[in-house]
């Protein structure tokens, strides 16, 4: 069982590829979607991925830098770059990040298929030598919570809903709070209100930002709103943290 | 190029007649005058000696006279006249004699003196008398006769003439000096003659006085011949025919010139005469020198125009010829600049000029490929391509999601058909690149068929990496499909094949559509031949005239589309093009 990511920008094709019935005849398990390589980078955290098929132009961090982290990384990680675009110098960047293929928009799904069958015989032989047993198996429901945490982690600026998410994971979201609470072990609201206080406790390391720049980067758009909750988790306001982490740095 | 009208041709004839006219006024002037004057002086030579001359003859006439007077007046004269009596006329003789001495001192050159009494009375001196000579002879000599006659009172002068009366020399030629001469009472009569030699007249007409004209000498001539006749072979005709400073011939065809003026003591003519060439020599010397120097004059002009136009003409016939190539096309050709003229400056002018074209071309070359790179970014702009797949990876992604293969599959298609057709900006492709292009679009195209067709490709994979003009296959496979196969609905087949022929590329698109019927396919075959840009550029026909106008010019006539039909069987069209090959310089070259 090979596991795999596909990282796109628009929800709807990585979400069409994600229900191919290829991957089932393939032995191929598709643990998720991402929609940029920051968010692919936090999967390949949590899940020890074999095949990435990334697109490239997208948001925060594109296809080629991804490609190059996986590189640096010294990752087994294939990678399949999938483009709209033909352009030599993107092609040639791919081959140089140790890209095993290119594939152009509109996707031929046999052409697709046959590059993953490729891959998937260079895979298997090393696959056979060093199985990892460690973390693994995922379960249904912790892979709908790193789905849901892996959006999360990509849409902080957003003001998120319980709703929104349950609806991309085609769950209803009473059921959806139920298993994110049973696996995480926390609600969905305080997971919601810890992840942005954390971002927002790194952001405030960086002097350039303004306060509210930083509730706006986190997902308040009230300045006074994000200063309370941010009171109540570390005692102090924003500015206060800040100029202590400061002092705490001189020392 | 004429040779009249050539550098040389007009310099030579400029330098020859600005050097030969003037100089030939000049020469002619100066002949002109010279000679005149050669004339004139000759004129007034001839003139002064002729004057000296009959200076002369008078002086010997006067003498003559005064003889003459110095013996008629004396007393003894005119007893001698007068005596009828023999015996008076011994001693008459002796006195006569004794006058006679002392008045022949005079002149002592005389040949004798004889008076003659119309008594028949002969007295001589200075000679002995031929008594057989008698009054009855004398009266018969022809200029004794003339002065008889005529009684002229002015003393007459003879011709040459011989002596019948004198004893000895009778044969020595003298003139005469004859006068009727009457006693002081006029009662008879005598005639007077003193004979002189022809030398004496000779000494004073010779040209004692230096003359510096070679054959020239003087003669004398009355009415009817030459009383002093002429050393040269010169004929009294034409003497007496012509006129003082008039020209005569020899008998040995020698020109004189004579001058003559009237004597009229004596009713003579005396005539100088000069030989033309002896007078004239320096003229005519001048005459050929002048020739001389006009000809070598004009040598120098052709050898000067020679030589200037050849420094003239042979950079314009280099820069001609340097001109003549840059004609051809070949831009590269430089012109050398030898020398600092005008020449010279024309061929710098000229070599700028050529590398200012240069430039100019590589301009415009570079300039209509921006504006086409232009045009297709334009295009590119207008309809994001990366907008088109990505749409088109969405529907991809709908039909996916609907398990819609076929949708899918033709979005694939499309989307490469369209990848295709817009991604160059290169003129010529592979053929494996065309061949990939039909092969999409037979795959669209079938789809849309209510009645799919088949094809089928055979393609030698040799031609597959050779260049070919963009999209030629894709018009006439349209064609096939749509003018072809479509009308007869019913399954259809579409075979493409791709092979070579020597050095060329020949596809063939083969249906087993509708066809064409004779008289359209013969339409087509003209156009095809003989109208098919106009047709491609103003009709907007992008269909075979558009592929045939674009092999053609791309290539050359020999290329290019041929067709063949059968109507109800189908048609065949077919392609030739050249075997180009990959050029990586004009892959790279921006």
């Amino acid at each position: 069982m090979l596991k795999m990511l596909i990282v796109d920008d628009d929800w709807l094709i990585s979400d069409s590829l994600k229900s191919l019935d290829e991957w089932h005849e393939r032995n191929i398990d598709v643990v998720g979607t991402a929609e940029n390589g920051k968010e692919a980078i936090f999967w390949m955290e949590q899940e020890n991925l074999d095949i990435i098929l990334t697109d490239i132009r997208m948001p925060e961090m594109n296809g080629i830098e991804l490609t190059k982290h996986i590189y640096e990384r010294n990752s087994n990680i294939q990678v399949i770059i999938m483009s709209g675009y033909e352009e030599f110098s993107y092609a040639q960047k791919a081959m140089k990040y140790n890209a095993k293929g290119y594939v152009l928009k509109p996707i031929d799904t046999d052409e697709l298929m046959e590059t993953i069958d490729r891959i998937q015989k260079d895979i298997n032989p090393m696959k056979n030598e060093s199985s990892h047993p460690e973390n693994e198996p995922t379960t249904y429901h912790d892979r709908l919570v790193l789905s849901a945490q892996s959006y999360i982690l990509a849409n902080l600026m957003k003001s998120l809903t319980l709703k929104e998410i349950a609806n991309r994971l085609h769950l209803t979201d009473h059921y959806f709070g139920q298993v994110f609470k049973s696996v995480t072990g926390e609600t969905f609201l305080n997971y919601l209100t810890r992840v942005r206080m954390e971002k927002a406790s790194e952001l405030t390391k960086n002097p350039n930002l303004k306060i509210y720049e930083i509730g706006s980067l986190v997902g308040y758009k009230d300045p006074k709103s994000f200063t309370k909750t941010f009171q109540k988790v570390f005692n102090m306001t924003p500015n206060e943290f800040r100029k202590q982490y400061f002092v705490n740095e001189k020392q | 190029m004429k040779f009249i009208n050539s550098i040389f041709f007009k310099l030579f004839m400029t330098f020859l007649l600005f050097s030969l006219i003037p100089m030939g006024i000049v020469g002619w002037f100066a002949y002109d005058r010279y000679s005149n004057n050669v004339y004139e002086n000759l004129q007034n030579h001839a003139d002064d000696i002729l004057k000296q001359k009959m200076n002369a003859l008078s002086l010997i006439i006067n003498d003559m006279e005064r003889m003459e007077k110095g013996i008629t007046q004396s007393k003894v004269f005119s007893e001698f006249l007068t005596n009828t009596n023999p015996l008076e006329h011994s001693k008459l003789y002796l006195e006569l004699d004794e006058l006679l001495l002392s008045i022949q001192n005079i002149r002592p050159e005389i040949a004798g003196i004889m008076i003659v009494s119309n008594n028949g009375y002969f007295y001589n001196y200075g000679y002995s008398h031929d008594l057989q000579f008698t009054n009855e002879g004398f009266r018969k000599l022809p200029w004794v006769k003339d002065v008889e006659q005529n009684n002229y009172l002015t003393p007459q002068i003879t011709n040459l003439h011989e002596r019948p009366y004198s004893n000895h020399d009778k044969g020595q030629e003298v003139y005469s000096y004859v006068k009727k001469v009457w006693d002081r009472k006029l009662k008879s009569y005598g005639f007077l003659i003193i004979d002189f030699k022809e030398d004496s007249v000779k000494a004073i007409l010779q040209n004692n006085s230096g003359t510096s004209y070679k054959n020239s000498g003087t003669f004398i001539h009355d009415n009817s011949g030459f009383v002093l006749a002429p050393e040269n072979s010169i004929v009294f005709k034409d003497v007496f025919r012509s006129h003082s400073g008039s020209t005569i011939k020899s008998q040995y065809g020698r020109e004189y010139l004579i001058f003559t003026k009237y004597f009229p003591q004596t009713g003579w003519f005396v005539s100088e005469y000069f030989e033309k060439t002896a007078f004239y020599g320096p003229i005519y010397e001048i005459r050929k020198i002048a020739m001389l120097v006009t000809i070598i004059t004009a040598l120098i002009c052709l050898l000067a125009s020679l030589f200037i136009s050849h420094r003239i003409s042979t950079p314009i016939k280099n820069l001609g010829r340097v001109m003549k190539k840059v004609e051809k096309g070949y831009l590269e050709e430089k012109f050398l600049v030898k020398t600092k003229d005008e020449i010279g400056e024309l061929g710098k002018g000229f070599n700028t000029m050529i590398t200012e074209l240069k430039k100019l071309i590589q301009a415009v070359k570079r300039e209509e490929k921006l504006k086409k790179e232009a045009e297709i970014t334009a295009l590119q702009l207008q309809i994001n391509p990366h907008f088109i797949y990505n749409t088109l990876e969405t529907i991809n992604s709908l039909a996916r999601k609907k398990r819609e293969h076929e949708i899918s599959r033709l979005i694939v298609l499309l989307g490469r058909l369209l990848r295709s057709s817009i991604s160059s900006f290169e003129e010529k492709i592979p053929i494996k690149q065309e061949i990939n292009y039909i092969v999409n679009y037979l795959e669209i195209q079938k789809a849309r068929m209510r009645v799919p067709f088949k094809y089928s490709l055979s393609i030698d994979p040799k031609i597959e990496n050779y260049l070919s003009v963009k999209w030629i296959l894709q018009p006439i496979v349209e064609n096939a499909v749509i003018h072809g196969i479509d009308p007869i609905k019913s399954e259809g087949q579409i075979e493409i094949i791709g092979e070579t022929k020597g050095e060329t590329i020949l596809f063939t698109i083969k249906d087993n559509g509708i066809g064409i019927d004779s008289f359209k396919l013969q339409q087509i075959r003209h156009q095809l031949k003989h109208s098919s840009k106009e047709l491609a550029k103003y009709k907007n026909k992008i269909g075979l005239y558009n592929v045939q106008t674009r092999i053609q010019s791309h290539y050359n006539t020999s290329f290019g589309i041929s067709i063949d039909s059968e109507l109800n069987e189908g048609t065949t069209v077919t392609i030739s093009i050249p075997m180009e090959v990959h050029n990586a310089q004009d892959v790279n070259s921006r």
